[in-house]
Order: C-alpha cells, then structure tokens, then sequence
C-alpha cells in the first residue's frame, strides 16, 4: 500500500490516502510506457515543414546553354537539384506525425504511469488550490505552493477534476509546469513532467474510479 | 526511475533502414536491391500476390459465376424515429422538413428505423404525419398508435445508385 500525502495551500501536510498500486497496473510496464511517451512525442510535432523540389523553385524554364558545342556539360534547367540556388533532390513535406496506440494500450499506459509515480513517492495531492485562485488567476500562489513542497522550478504535472481555467492562467508563466484535466489524463504527459500533483478532487475521483 | 530508464527499455521497436548511406551501413552501393534489372529500379517486379510466375493463374483458369446484389441494392439512409422526432419541429414529416433539420438531402431514400438502446422501443411522443420512402413496422404501428398518419412512397428514380453507404 502506497500513501498520497494531502498537502493544504500552504504545503503542510493535512492529510493522506491509502491507495493500492496493483489497482492502478499490477506492474509499471516500462515498455508501454516508452511506446505511449514515443507516441505522445510524435503528436507533438506540427509537421510544418517543406522545402522545395526542381519543379517548385522558380525559374529555370531557359536551357542554360545549347545541348552541343559549348563544351559544357549538357543541362536543361538552373533549378536543377546540382546546380547553387535549385531545387533539393529530395524534399521534406509537410505531413502529419501522429499516430495511434490502441487504446486499450493507451488507458493501461495512463495507469501505468501513475503507478511509477505511486512507486517513486512523486504523487501527491493539494487540497484548495484550485479554490485559491478560483476567483481570480494568482501565479504567485501556485509558485510558492510548489517552493514550499520543495518543487519550486521542478517539472510538475497538475491534475484538476473537471476544467479549471485559472489553475491553467496561474500556471501559464511558470516553465516545467502543466496543468490537465483528469480525464485527459495520459501517459505522455505524466511521464514528460517527474512530479505529479492532484488536486483533492481528482484525487477522490481517481480513488473512486479504482 | 528517470525518463531515461523508461526509453532505453527494449521494447522490439526496431530502427528503421537507411538506405544508401554509406559503406559501413551494409546498405550502402547498390541500397540492397543487388545490381542492375528490372528488380533494381523504382518500381520494378511488383507483380502481386496473385501472380503465379507466368501460368495462367486460378483465379483466370476457373469460370465465372455467382451473383453479387452490391451494385443493384437499394441504400436507405436510417433515421431512427426518437432522432427525428427532436430534430423535426412541425408535425409534418417529409423529405422537405427532414432536409431542412438536416437529417437528410432530397434525393436519397430514407428509413424510418427504431433506435438502438434506450431507443430499442420505438415511441412517437406526439402524432406526426409522414410521407417518406420506407417505415419499419414498428415504427408505423408506434406513430399509428400516437394518432399520427404513414405513408411510403416512390423511391427517388435513382435512389439505387445515389444513396450513400452508411
């Protein structure tokens, strides 16, 4: 049995809860992981890449220079792909990089994931942060929040019930922090951030999902 | 456990082949397509799975026959009824109102169909009269029994070839 330690707004501990690692994955699946994380990576890419090939560059409609008699090599074109200024012989295009793990895969490695952060003790909850900045977007108070637990600077993945717009605008200007919704919950994301914070609420719902 | 530890995992993911990059990679000169032919150019000997080498293959040696209903059948767009019903404010169900909720476009053949699940029991919550190309019976008998009036038409003259598949 692992504990989630229950911090309050100040970072003293409040309070914890007993939650069984077999109920998340009975193993931490290291190679799923690195298949959902690959994935995850790949997703991220815009894919907004292009140059141009012989037929995309402008110009090059004249023959350089007759075909016999110049004692030049024969050439059709100044955009070809040996010639300064032409075009590649072999162009990168725009394209789409995502790509799909199974989704049953794709839930396991969710779970899978935060049963490596259980193990590591780098799962932890808050109680009222979320209700802290609730009226208004404080970065000052989630950034002394994570200095206080010693995470200050730290990448931290922050895991709300349901949206929580001014978590996402307290957060937006501190580097290495990421905030998501429980239900969007993934293996990428927990993975490209070491700690891993929820707040009270997603914390009863994940226990209540179990 | 660091990221590290995690994507150094061996997981059977293999690296992909770089073709015609240099002597060391094994893969280098002729890019592991041999030298020289038909078999070693862009598009060469691909000649499909049915290809028996030159004989005349089965699937040319065997006569013809059988019967396929795909290109002859008749494809109705499925409208279950509970969908219709919130979607077609009026009481007048044709293609006419079914276009305009944008459940439908005037020239394909439209069912009226039961829904699947909570819908299983087709229900008319109020009496509608409708005139379109096909109804289930249990969806006639359910907007019989709310009071409302069916009737089936025509299908559209091309209705076979132009309905979608769905």
């Amino acid at each position: 049995m692992a504990t989630v330690t229950i911090y309050n707004t100040e970072g003293a501990a409040t309070g914890s809860v007993d939650l069984d690692p077999a109920k998340l994955d009975r193993e931490v699946r290291k190679a799923l992981l690195k298949e959902a994380y690959i994935a995850s990576q790949d997703a991220q890419r815009q894919g907004t890449h292009k140059t141009k090939k012989r037929s995309e560059v402008a110009g090059g409609g004249k023959k350089p220079w007759r075909q016999k008699g110049s004692g030049r090599a024969r050439q059709g074109s100044t955009r070809s792909p040996q010639w300064g200024g032409g075009g590649h012989a072999k162009t990168v295009e725009p394209r789409d990089y995502n790509w799909d793990i199974p989704a049953g895969q794709k839930r396991l490695a969710t779970r899978s994931a935060l049963r490596l952060r259980l193990e590591e003790g780098a799962l932890v909850a808050v109680d009222g942060l979320d209700a802290a900045v609730g009226t208004e977007p404080r970065t000052r108070v989630v950034a002394k929040f994570l200095t206080k637990l010693g995470l200050g600077g730290k990448g931290t993945l922050l895991v709300s019930e349901g949206h929580q717009g001014n978590l996402h605008l307290s957060t937006r200007n501190l580097a290495k922090v990421d905030v998501l919704e429980r239900r969007n919950l993934n293996a990428g994301a927990v993975l490209r951030r070491p700690h891993l914070i929820f707040t009270k609420g997603a914390l009863d719902a994940l226990v209540a999902s179990l | 456990m660091s990221l590290q530890d995690i994507l150094s995992t061996p997981t059977g993911r293999k690296d992909r082949k770089r073709v015609g990059r240099g002597l060391g990679s094994g893969l280098g000169k002729t890019g592991g397509r041999g030298s020289k032919g038909e078999g070693s150019r862009t598009g060469g000997k691909n000649r499909g799975p049915l290809f028996e080498g030159g004989q005349k293959p089965l699937w040319m040696r065997l006569p013809k026959r059988g019967f396929n209903n795909v290109n002859f059948a008749t494809r109705y767009i499925a409208l279950p009824l509970h969908r219709v019903l919130e979607r077609v404010t009026g009481d007048v169900i044709n293609l006419e109102t079914l276009t305009a909720a944008g459940l439908a476009k005037h020239d394909t053949a439209v069912k009226l169909v039961g829904g699947r699940g909570d819908h299983a029991e087709a229900k008319a919550n109020r009496a509608v009269n409708v005139t379109v190309h096909r109804v289930s019976a249990k969806v006639k008998a359910a907007i019989i029994a709310a009071g409302g009036t069916v009737t089936e038409t025509d299908l559209p003259s091309d209705g076979a070839s132009s309905a979608p598949t769905n």
